[in-house]
């Protein structure tokens, strides 16, 4: 297939998922490409997430918008991501009544959802799990998945290399370019050279997760993005090969994720106003061994290997709903309709789904351009995370 | 109960050399080296480059020197690495180019990587109810540079291909039940290769990941020994 052929450039700010498939996405659309991240790649958001490949088991009842979009980009990203994922599969876990009684909504959620499911019994779930709670009533298996993070993201942007993007990790935006009503690119400060310079593009695109909200008022734009972070620890040893999901509607701690050497139990929900360092409520760690105890009651005897949070950026409106009723899917703003061109926000969403967030996204681009190109990111098998180093 | 930790941190930046700067921390004992350095980077110097992701050991990209031992600061508890006024030494790994601060030039160790090709992630073990092709897992190894940082050879020998890389080769014949490719068979089996190890076992005593570099090692040279006198007699006879 050859690239498209037009002249427009493009810079990304921001090298987490969300950025990292953008910036991908983009090159296969012809675009001049530069991705702007002021850490490390995945230093942000992305990194320290639970690392779950999303069946979208966990939203079928109340969400069912997210659902099926995990359960799509689940499926397409096992094609085109084979060095960033564990394909080890899912449980959903009844251990008492009330739990018993959300199975059949549960299950109602994955036919509605088209989430491939299989209910097992107790004794075939202790089976695959000797680690479950010995007072498991029953489990339905799903194609829940784990992947690395950051990998994830070097996959994506090796890629993107490969097609001539200029990816540069420890750039700092310290402000938009603009002339009259249009960003016309991003002025940096680069951390290693210690330098500031400015990058001009035709379109900018603010993929900063948590932080988007302070990117576009550099605009005189607001965001409704509201930094939502979660608990996770990372338990000494791996306790289940896999996912083990509490059958129960969305509560803190209703996951434990297997990775690598560790079982990671997540994950709990607050609002904060920075996110660059986020203080770690005792109660909420608590809460994690209490309640992944409740799954594998294992986990009340080993000790942890790390605590780590980080925010998510949710859409919404500060002040209103609580974190967790707030949905897990993404929104692009091209703020063209705030009067101001040549500048895209993308938010929301998962790492699961951020490949479908980047097709949304350079849809929105490409219509800004008049271009006509179709997404080519389900089919494009990315390059290992490897090369993004060697290339 | 918040703790009071020095870091002493070993900064450098290409045009004004190397120096050590002084941090007071108030940190919780049960937050790691690594939050600590991201709450100085957060509220007292945002000229500070470190590189980190995952804060799991899963990622491998924070490895760093400290007080003399390589870590990963992500799963390095502070009170497991001092005690309350202590002092943490954090200084870039051993024997990689730094670009800035903390940060290291990870590119000459990811092609040696390549050029060996361990895969990256492998169909687990039998496990209960398994379906055969159904469950990967990935590989032990991080690639998280620690092991080249502590190892005397590396540090002495800049053409050795390292404990990570003789590792992996190790387990390119074990996933794949067959031989190296005459490529990478000719990178390992030479002066700067296998036999250039001398088993200080250092390599296996910073792993964070359980690979073990230094039995593989060892394992890779009976391979070896085992293969050349298998020539000889086969040869002779």
């Amino acid at each position: 297939m050859s690239t498209p052929s037009h002249n427009y450039s493009a810079i990304v700010i921001g090298a987490g998922s969300t950025g990292s498939a953008v910036a991908h996405d983009l090159t296969l659309r012809g675009f001049a490409v530069t991705v702007v991240e002021r850490g490390e790649i995945a230093s942000g958001t992305t990194g320290r997430n639970h690392c779950l490949l999303h069946s979208g088991g966990r939203y079928c009842v109340k969400d069912q918008e997210s659902a099926i979009e995990c359960i799509e980009e689940n499926m397409i990203l096992r094609k085109i991501m084979p060095d960033a994922l564990e394909l080890n599969g899912g449980l959903f876990v009844a251990i008492t009544d009330s739990d018993m009684d959300y199975k059949p909504l549960f299950l109602e959620g994955c036919e509605a959802c088209n989430i491939p499911h299989k209910e097992l019994t107790a004794d075939e779930a202790l089976k695959l799990e000797p680690n479950l709670n010995p007072e498991v009533k029953a489990a339905v298996w799903v194609p829940d998945g784990v992947f690395e993070p950051m990998r994830l993201c070097l996959s994506f942007l090796a890629t993107a290399k490969s097609h001539g993007a200029v990816v540069r990790p420890f750039t700092e935006v310290k402000g938009l370019l603009m002339e009259g009503g249009r960003v016309t690119g991003v002025h940096v400060w680069d951390r290693i050279e210690n330098k500031e310079f400015d990058i001009h593009a035709d379109v900018v695109i603010n993929a900063a997760g948590p932080w988007a909200e302070a990117i576009a008022e550099m605009a005189g734009i607001d965001v409704p993005v509201v930094p939502t972070p979660g608990v996770m620890v990372s338990m000494t040893g791996r306790h289940n090969q896999r996912v083990i999901n509490r059958l129960n509607k969305s509560s803190d701690g209703d996951i434990v994720v297997p990775q690598r050497e560790t079982s990671i139990i997540g994950t709990s929900s607050w609002k904060v106003e920075d996110a660059d360092y986020i203080e770690i409520p005792e109660d909420h760690v608590r809460l994690m061994y209490e309640r992944g105890a409740e799954m594998l009651p294992v986990l009340k005897s080993v000790s942890p290997r790390g605590i780590f949070t980080v925010a998510r950026p949710l859409i919404g409106s500060r002040g209103e709903a609580e974190g967790r009723e707030l949905s897990r899917t993404f929104k692009c703003f091209d703020h063209a309709d705030e009067g101001v061109e040549g500048f895209v926000t993308i938010s929301g969403g998962k790492t699961t789904t951020s490949r479908a967030m980047a097709e949304t996204t350079v849809d929105v681009v490409c219509k800004k351009f008049g271009l006509e190109i179709p997404c080519t990111t389900r089919d494009t098998v990315l390059l290992s995370y490897r090369a993004f180093y060697t290339l | 109960m918040s703790w009071q930790i020095t870091y002493k941190i070993k900064r450098y930046h290409p045009d004004q050399g190397s120096r050590v700067d002084t941090f007071q921390v108030e940190i919780e004992p049960e937050r790691t080296v690594l939050d600590g350095i991201e709450l100085i980077w957060a509220k007292q110097d945002r000229t500070l480059v470190f590189r980190h992701a995952c804060h799991h050991a899963s990622c491998g990209s924070c490895g760093l020197v400290v007080n003399g031992v390589e870590v990963l600061p992500c799963i390095k508890l502070i009170q497991d690495a001092t005690t309350d006024g202590g002092t943490l030494e954090v200084e870039p790994l051993r024997n990689f180019p730094v670009v800035a601060d903390l940060v290291v030039d990870m590119a000459p160790f990811f092609e040696r990587m390549q050029l060996i090709g361990m895969p990256i992630v492998g169909p687990t073990g039998p496990l209960p109810g398994q379906e055969p092709d159904e469950y990967t897992a990935f590989e032990n190894c991080i690639e998280c540079g620690l092991c080249l940082s502590a190892c005397p050879v590396v540090a002495t020998d800049s053409k050795y291909l390292g404990p990570a890389a003789l590792a992996a080769a190790e387990r390119v014949i074990e996933v794949s039940e067959g031989r190296l490719s005459d490529e990478v068979l000719a990178a390992v089996d030479n002066e700067h290769g296998l036999w250039r190890c001398h088993a200080a076992f250092e390599c296996s005593e910073v792993c964070p990941s359980n690979v073990d570099p230094a039995g593989r090692i060892m394992a890779l040279r009976r391979r070896m020994t085992f293969e050349r006198l298998r020539r000889l007699v086969g040869a002779k006879g």
